[in-house]
């Protein structure tokens, strides 16, 4: 559970992003969120509920896009979904592919601001 | 009043990683080899440290990082090794991060070390998405927890550049499939360097040790060249 140290980093980072805009509120704030990152979406809303009071962001809504997991196939050369527990497998041939290239994403995508 | 989009994209782990790379950059001044221990409780990461410190503490100076949520026990345990230890207590953490690290190092009088072992918090979802600094991430999985472990938190075993097997000595007892195991390992990260060891009979523990040895020669060797490449002290022999 870090979740909360993710939303408190995250307003840190609103809180800069709004200063240099010289925006006065935040209305909405949107993330990327891998399904590998470790991160549990709706404890990390239950924490953005907590940790936004009292900031520039007090009133903003926090919108997840979620990221599926791929990984980059070897021997089809292309970029494959993987299924749980089955490892890092291409879905298509069935070769092991350890390159993860979607679904580790903790970004901060954009802000809606009010100047 | 005029609404507008700000368009960003910027990791929310950035802080932690900018912090992670200025411990690696001191990490590479010092010539330290930094360990970073990673399983889920009690998989035996304290008991490998206990067995590590103590039979590489003859030739190297070693220390260790202990990480928990509460209490000393960690520390105090490995204290009895002789080399210095400190405990990072996390409190609602579930994980170390590379701030906490560097708060750690503060005014260790044991500094430098060749060898920085950092147990992470037993925990093997959210460790493995906190750099540290580190050269070697080596995740432990014991034979007591079964073979898929890799399968159910495969990105612990993704981001690892060593695996160890830990408890191989009660394989039989608990009908432990190796080749099952090896598999699971391999099925994330095929590459990665398998090892089974026992700390309670020593079994693996030579590799171990050797393998660790052999990181810290490679680590001084890279740093060598490095000072020679830019041409301040190159020893031309």
């Amino acid at each position: 559970m870090h979740e909360l140290s993710l939303a408190l980093s995250l307003l840190e980072q609103i809180g800069a992003v709004a200063e240099r805009e010289r925006a006065t509120r935040v209305s909405s704030v949107h993330l990327r969120v891998g399904r590998m990152s470790g991160i549990v979406r709706d404890a990390l809303l239950f924490s953005w509920e907590l940790a936004r009071a009292d900031t520039i962001a007090g009133e903003a809504v926090l919108v997840i896009d979620d990221v599926a997991v791929a990984v980059w196939c070897p021997r089809c050369d292309a970029e494959r979904p993987v299924r749980d527990g089955e490892g890092l497998m291409c879905v298509e041939c069935g070769t092991i592919a350890p390159t993860i290239v979607r679904g580790r994403e903790l970004e901060l995508t954009s802000m809606e601001v009010v100047s | 009043m005029k609404l507008r989009v700000v368009e960003i994209q910027q990791s929310i782990l950035r802080k932690n990683d900018d912090l992670a790379g200025a411990l690696r950059e001191r990490f590479a001044a010092s010539e330290t080899l930094v360990v970073n221990l990673l399983s889920s409780p009690g998989s035996g990461k304290t008991t490998l440290l206990e067995a590590t410190l103590g039979r590489l503490g003859a030739d190297y100076r070693v220390g260790a990082l202990v990480g928990d949520q509460a209490t000393r026990n960690d520390a105090d345990r490995l204290a009895r090794s002789g080399a210095p230890v400190r405990q990072i207590t996390t409190a609602a953490e579930c994980r170390l991060d590379a701030d906490m690290v560097g708060n750690a190092l503060v005014d260790w009088a044991a500094l430098p070390l060749e060898i920085l072992f950092i147990e992470n918090v037993g925990n093997l979802i959210c460790p493995a998405e906190y750099d540290l600094g580190e050269d070697l991430r080596v995740v432990l999985t014991a034979v007591t927890e079964g073979e898929d472990k890799p399968l159910k938190y495969p990105l612990a075993f993704n981001t690892s550049h060593v695996a160890l097997i830990t408890k191989i000595d009660l394989a039989d007892a608990v009908g432990f499939d190796r080749a099952a195991s090896h598999a699971a390992i391999r099925s994330v990260h095929p590459n990665i360097e398998i090892l089974e060891i026992a700390c309670r009979t020593g079994a693996g523990l030579d590799a171990w040790n050797a393998l660790l040895e052999a990181r810290l020669r490679a680590k001084l060797q890279k740093s060598a060249y490095r000072t020679c490449y830019a041409g301040t002290d190159c020893d031309t022999d």
